[in-house]
Order: C-alpha cells, then sequence, then structure tokens
C-alpha cells in the first residue's frame, strides 16, 4: 500500500527528470551580445562547442543579498571591479571531458587560470579582479578525448570589453535623445496651438 | 482512492508530455552511420534531425585520428520536413574519423554530440592479406 502512495511522487520525479535531461542556455535576465536581451542569453561558439557566458558584477555601494542578485551581463562588462565570470557547458559531453579557462589581457598576460578538470555539473566559474578598462578576452580549452584535436586549436576564444562605451550606451542615447525631442514638441504644440488658435479673429 | 487515482493520471501524462518534448531537434540518422567502417565514402558527411532546428550556429566538424580537421568548413543547414546537415571533406585516407554537430532549435535546445566512422580500404586490405 506504501508503494502504492509513493507511485504518483515517483511518476512525477520521472517526469521532471525527463524535462531537465536537456541543455537549454538560461535565458531570464541574460543579456545578449550588445546588450540587447534574447531567449538564448548570452551564448558564444566556435565551430566546435557552445558555451553561454555571463558575468556578475556587484555594485560596491550594494550590499550582496536575496533581494540585490547582480544582474547577468554579456561581453560587454560595464565596469572594472571583482567580476564573477560563468560559463555554461551546453554541449552535454563536455561535462565528461576535462576543460580549462583563461581569462587573458589584451597583451596576452593571464589574469585567471582554471586548470583543466572535469566539470560535472557544467558550469565554470571564477572571479576575476579586472583593474584597468580595456579588452580582455575568455579562452576555454577542451581536452577532447573524442576528437583528439590539440585544445590550442579547438579553443573557444571570447572577447570581452570592460569599462569601454560601447555601442549598446550610444543606442540608448540616441533613444533618449530622440524621446526629449519628441516630449518637446508635443510639449511645444500644447502650450502654443491653442493660444494660436485663440489669437485668431473670428470671422463673421 | 479516487484521489491517488488523479494523482496517478496527472503524473503519467506530466510523464509523457516531458518525454514528447524532448523529440524536438533530435538527430534521426546519419551518412556515414555511427560507428561504420566505409569503403566508398562520397565526400560528404550528412547528418538529419527532427523538430523546431533553427539556422543559429549550425556546425560540423570532421577530423582524422589524429585530430586533424579535414572537413571544409562549408557546413550547410538545409530546414524541411527533416532539416538535412552536411559538410564536405578533403580526399579521406583510409583510417579513424571523427564528426562533432551541432544545430540549435528554436527554443534555444542544443543537440550537439560526436559520432565516429573509419574509411577503409578494401582493395588494399586485400593487397596486404598472404
Amino acid at each position: 500500500m506504501k508503494s502504492r502512495r509513493y507511485f504518483p511522487g515517483l511518476l512525477l520525479l520521472l517526469a521532471g527528470l525527463g524535462a531537465a535531461d536537456a541543455s537549454v542556455p538560461l535565458g531570464g535576465n541574460r543579456k545578449g551580445v550588445g546588450g540587447s536581451y534574447d531567449m538564448y542569453g548570452c551564448m558564444q561558439s566556435n565551430d566546435y562547442y557552445v558555451v553561454n557566458f555571463a558575468a556578475y558584477q556587484l555594485d560596491s555601494d550594494r550590499a550582496a543579498g536575496a533581494g540585490n542578485l547582480p544582474e547577468a551581463e554579456c561581453v560587454d562588462i560595464p565596469a572594472t571591479g571583482k567580476t564573477q565570470v560563468a560559463i555554461d557547458l551546453l554541449d552535454l559531453d563536455l561535462r565528461k571531458k576535462p576543460v580549462g579557462l583563461k581569462i587573458l589581457r589584451e597583451d596576452g598576460q593571464p589574469l585567471v587560470e582554471l586548470p583543466m578538470a572535469v566539470v560535472k555539473q557544467g558550469v565554470l566559474s571564477t572571479t576575476v579582479d579586472f583593474k584597468a578598462p580595456g579588452n580582455y578576452r575568455a579562452v576555454l580549452t577542451v581536452d577532447d578525448t573524442d576528437l583528439h584535436t590539440q585544445p590550442e586549436v579547438s579553443a573557444l576564444h571570447i572577447p570581452l570589453t570592460v569599462a569601454l562605451a560601447s555601442g549598446q550606451s550610444g543606442e540608448k542615447n540616441g533613444l533618449l535623445v530622440l524621446f526629449v525631442i519628441i516630449g518637446s514638441l508635443v510639449a511645444a504644440l500644447a502650450y502654443f496651438l491653442p493660444r494660436l488658435l485663440k489669437s485668431q479673429p473670428l470671422e463673421q | 482512492m479516487k484521489r491517488m487515482v488523479f494523482k496517478s493520471l496527472t503524473a503519467l501524462l506530466l510523464s509523457v508530455l516531458s518525454l514528447t518534448g524532448r523529440a524536438e531537434g533530435v538527430l534521426l540518422k546519419s551518412d556515414p552511420k555511427n560507428n561504420a567502417e566505409v569503403s566508398n565514402f562520397d565526400g560528404t558527411v550528412k547528418l538529419w534531425f527532427n523538430g523546431n532546428v533553427g539556422q543559429r550556429s549550425p556546425s560540423i566538424v570532421v577530423v582524422d585520428g589524429k585530430g586533424n580537421r579535414v572537413d571544409n568548413g562549408d557546413t550547410r543547414l538545409v530546414l524541411g520536413e527533416r532539416h538535412r546537415l552536411t559538410a564536405s571533406t578533403k580526399p579521406l585516407l583510409p583510417g579513424p574519423y571523427a564528426t562533432r554537430y551541432r544545430v540549435i532549435t528554436e527554443d534555444g535546445l542544443i543537440v550537439s554530440g560526436v559520432l565516429k566512422f573509419s574509411i577503409v580500404d578494401t582493395a588494399g586490405t586485400a593487397e596486404v592479406k598472404p
């Protein structure tokens, strides 16, 4: 009788496991390239591998807490400082193969280097302190035991910018200017149009 | 009792739905087949998928036994009733090869994996035999 009671729960668990057995990039609040939001989040790929990239920065004047979770940024990281970088391995077979991660400065000097290791959970995560604005690079290397390709050859290079003025802020500024102009025109019309109509003499 | 039957049916329905959901973006077949020994390779790797496969980042990489890339980097995805992903290769010598493939569905599901095949030289093998 007890086993009968557990049967629906077991089936629900199986249903959940079935739904979880898929490699879907997390969307939600993740920004895509250029600052726009899309369902793919910040998907980065080369011919060999595909990952989802996310960078989390906590404002220094904002305390960490459940209600203060930082927004996931894509490859245009808005500010310097300590940044949590997370890479979701979307190719399921990569979760059984050794992977390594380097964050490099523009001149190739490594800021962070995670040694090759199997990441069963599928998420590589590290903290980087970006001290200066500029161009950086995240490099994911895979010891692909199926392909036997040199890790440097199949490496996925993700270009990053830190605290650099990007197109996205330009677009935002452009939109803001447009809204200000339209708003001013509407306000001007609302002010002057009734007065203009009032001042016209009535023809009898 | 009625409540338990209702719960069981709901759970069963969810299980079936989750299983049918997984049918989106599935590799149906490949040419060459996985682990096949091929003597008359036509120079093109072909894979067929079902489901709502999208045009975003499809890829095929073919490498030889030493990991050197032997495809021509001309991956092509033709969407249809059965979506076809193809890539041509350089002339292949006898030996083992591996194909890494990837398509992405409209829902953002990554369908990727590795298939292996070998090119065999039947004439050559016959010559080697005493």
